[in-house]
């Protein structure tokens, strides 16, 4: 046993109200300069749509993640002598035009311009070229399912469904949609440092963060090829790739990261997951239908004194342990088995979870072309989802709809269950039946209600002391960093010492 | 300046042509100007034997001609054309005479026939005295690692040799290693001392070689052409040519067929080339 921490994150879908707070929080920060002006590290996008950079999920396009080759896996898109072959051109990379052309306005125009017969406007501008440009796409040009016979249509989750039921699916009343916001996923198993050939991108050893070195990057940007998710971004200006760094300097004081704290919906949650690391070429070559519970038997149980007792002789501070035992992300994930991994079939075991979105399912157009929000046959009402399962199943399950199935039975059975309690309009017998069939119990139900619905601050972001003094104690004096933390010089002094 | 010098030249060559005019001025004309590459019944030397030249060619033509061959070789005279290319594209030196001297000279000429011998001059070749140290001196000269005498530009400076002793590398003019084959000894050190091209006869009116000089660069032109001091030829000719044709066409292919599979269009090129433009 190798245990070790993991900074991990839940998302539940059902509370996303796709308002981009997330981005814009993370691009004031982070991608708000020259060259990063394309980089969203934290978008939202449609689903179905094509999401951004356009059709990022399909591998045959970008050769991004891992393909299973034996008792391993190897990179799809990078390698010896694929690197090689395309050393100059580096084949699979999305271009500009995947993502967008950013632009911004000459507001400048509207107070500078010359008095005349028009009113002065503000033109779009590029950012990147300077010159006035007609946008024709953006981050999240498909919101809301806009422009969906172009884009919603193309969703590569599409894949395995018929065209017959994908045509009903986009009828007027039956269609429906959610979002997905998205960020780095800080994998277990991450593409993006094994693809690249500086060995500038790091899995931080305290908690799991995945940085790109700013003065080890050569730009091979092999990393966003490699990365499936493609979270990995190169900046043109600096000639250096860059990636969401999980705001690893609020996270050292104790601050969740900016896209988290300002979640309107509250949907976010962090936490820290123990996992034993030796696991993790096992579960990444897993056959599809086991891969997520594979990367489940992962993460290592807090409460269990064995595992304390490991952790801390593996240099894990008791704090950490402390953190992970009151998890959000350990609840969701593996006590209550209601988060799922996106893609897992890229095989680099991400540490974001989602809480698959129920709303597609509760509410649907019956025989009679009435819109149904009843309770009737409460089970049924999953099977004629309107979202159809195959969908769900290739976003969070490999395409295992079963997985899918338990995951919305446990999240109905939560909602019956507080409507009884609520409400009291549902027989009991009913309500008791549901959340039998869901392998729960009330105690559980009402754990799961608190957590989604009435979450303190500090029950979301549960976020373990950083222990920057211990890392800063191998190099020089904890006081003198404390003193001298702020003061220096760009070149050092010619006198002094 | 250059003015006055012209004047001056001229005024001396008007004592000259005074001077010699009492005696036999056509005899002394023509051994001063024109012996160096004609002859009169002795047969072709750099230029024509210029026997029966009368007969053959007006008078008149044969005044502008010697004064000035270029000019009206220039002006498409086909008789001047035609001359010119049977001697190599060899340009006769324009010769500072009056129209009564190049008459004078053509007397001299027609009334000379076969009995009339020319001082020696006419067919001595210069170089027979000439040494190793005359060679090697012209060496010096001509790639300029020592000065004319009066200051003139090396030869260098326009012209090259194949001669790996030295870095020769003048662009501007002709090739000069077989320039000794094409005009022998007295047509060379006549061009050189002075020279019928424009841009050449401009360099070096002001600063003129001295005899010593014309005959030393003379002897090492003809130690060039006969010894070949060079290794190997320059050009290397159409083999090597499309052997480096097929390598680089070899090369661009390899490039292409790596760079042939690398993702160059959005995903979304039809919707975005299917989207109006807005006009700006």
């Amino acid at each position: 046993m190798d245990i070790r921490s993991q900074i991990a994150m839940v998302f539940h879908l059902d509370k996303c109200i796709g308002c981009h707070t997330c981005s814009i929080a993370c691009k004031n920060i982070w991608t708000d300069r020259k060259g990063a002006e394309y980089m969203w590290w934290n978008n939202v996008e449609t689903k179905p749509g094509t999401g951004y950079p356009s059709k990022w999920e399909d591998q045959d396009i970008y050769k991004g993640g891992w393909v299973k080759k034996g008792n391993s896996v190897l990179l799809k898109g990078a390698g010896k002598i694929k690197g090689i072959k395309g050393l100059f051109h580096n084949p699979n990379m999305p271009v500009l035009e995947d993502y967008y052309e950013p632009w911004t306005y000459e507001y400048e125009n509207l107070f500078e311009a010359k008095e005349g017969d028009d009113q002065p406007i503000a033109r779009p501008v590029s950012l990147i070229t300077g010159e006035t440009i007609t946008p024709k796409s953006g981050p999240n040009w498909d919101d809301d399912l806009g422009g969906s016979e172009d884009y919603a249509k193309n969703d590569v989750n599409f894949k395995n469904i018929s065209p017959a039921e994908k045509e009903a699916m986009f009828h007027l009343e039956r269609m429906t949609m959610h979002y997905l916001p998205r960020m780095c996923n800080h994998c277990l198993n991450p593409a993006c440092v094994a693809s690249c050939p500086s060995g500038a991108i790091y899995k931080r050893g305290e908690d799991g963060v995945v940085l790109i070195n700013q003065e080890k990057c050569r730009g091979w940007r092999m990393c966003v090829t490699a990365c499936p998710y493609k979270k990995s971004y190169y900046n043109w200006n600096t000639g250096k790739s860059e990636k969401c760094v999980l705001c690893y300097p609020r996270l050292e004081a104790g601050e969740a990261p900016a896209c988290h704290q300002s979640c309107v919906g509250r949907i976010r949650y962090i936490g820290v997951m123990l996992y034993d690391a030796d696991k993790i070429e096992a579960a990444a070559a897993s056959d599809e239908e086991n891969l997520i519970a594979n990367q489940m038997d992962i993460y290592l149980d807090p409460n269990d004194p064995e595992v304390i007792a490991e952790a801390i002789k593996n240099g894990i501070h008791e704090s950490t342990i402390e953190a992970a035992q009151k998890s959000p992300v350990y609840k969701f994930v593996k006590e209550w088995g209601l988060a799922l991994p996106l893609h897992p079939e890229f095989r680099t075991l991400p540490n974001l979870f989602y809480v698959p979105p129920l709303l597609p399912t509760m509410a649907f157009v019956n025989e009679e072309g009435v819109y149904e929000t009843t309770t009737e046959h409460f089970w049924g009402a999953i099977e004629k989802s309107r979202l159809p399962m195959s969908y769900m199943a290739s976003l969070f399950s490999a395409g295992n709809e079963e997985i899918i199935k338990i995951v919305l039975k446990k999240l109905m059975a939560v909602r019956l269950h507080r409507r009884s309690e609520t409400v009291g309009d549902l027989p009991e017998k009913e309500t008791k039946d549901a959340i039998r069939d869901a392998v729960l119990d009330k105690e559980t139900a009402d754990e799961i209600f608190r957590l989604t619905s009435l979450p303190l601050f500090d029950e979301r972001f549960v976020i373990p002391a950083a222990h920057r003094e211990e890392a800063i104690e191998m190099l020089e004096s904890a006081s003198d960093y404390k003193g001298s933390t702020g003061f220096g010089f760009k070149v050092p002094p010619k006198r002094g010492l | 300046m250059r003015y006055f010098v012209r004047k001056f030249t001229l005024f001396l060559a008007g004592i000259l042509v005074i001077y010699t005019a009492s005696a036999n001025e056509g005899k002394t004309l023509f051994t001063n100007y024109c012996s160096a590459c004609h002859t009169v019944g002795k047969g072709r030397l750099v230029g024509p034997d210029l026997i029966g030249i009368s007969e053959n060619r007006p008078e008149e033509w044969l005044i502008s001609f010697i004064q000035s061959s270029q000019s009206i070789i220039n002006s498409g005279d086909d008789l001047a054309k035609q001359v010119f290319d049977d001697y190599n594209g060899l340009l006769m030196p324009d010769q500072p005479l009056s129209n009564d001297q190049v008459i004078k000279v053509l007397d001299f000429i027609n009334n000379s026939g076969f009995n009339v011998v020319i001082e020696e001059t006419a067919i001595t070749d210069i170089l027979d005295e000439t040494s190793e140290e005359n060679i090697s001196e012209g060496m010096l000269l001509f790639s300029g690692k020592k000065k004319f005498a009066n200051g003139g530009a090396s030869c260098i400076s326009c012209h090259n040799v194949r001669d790996d002793r030295i870095f020769s590398n003048g662009t501007l003019a002709k090739d000069l290693t077989d320039s000794y084959k094409i005009m022998g000894s007295a047509g060379l050190s006549a061009i050189i001392s002075s020279p019928p091209f424009p841009a050449m006869s401009a360099t070096y009116s002001d600063q003129p070689l001295t005899d010593e000089e014309v005959l030393n660069l003379t002897a090492y032109l003809q130690n060039v052409n006969q010894e070949h001091y060079y290794h190997y030829s320059s050009d290397f000719g159409v083999p090597f040519f499309a052997l480096s044709f097929m390598l680089a066409m070899g090369l661009l292919f390899t490039i292409y067929a790596l760079y042939y599979e690398r993702k160059k269009k959005t995903v979304n090129k039809e919707i975005l080339e299917r989207q109006s433009p807005v006009l700006n």
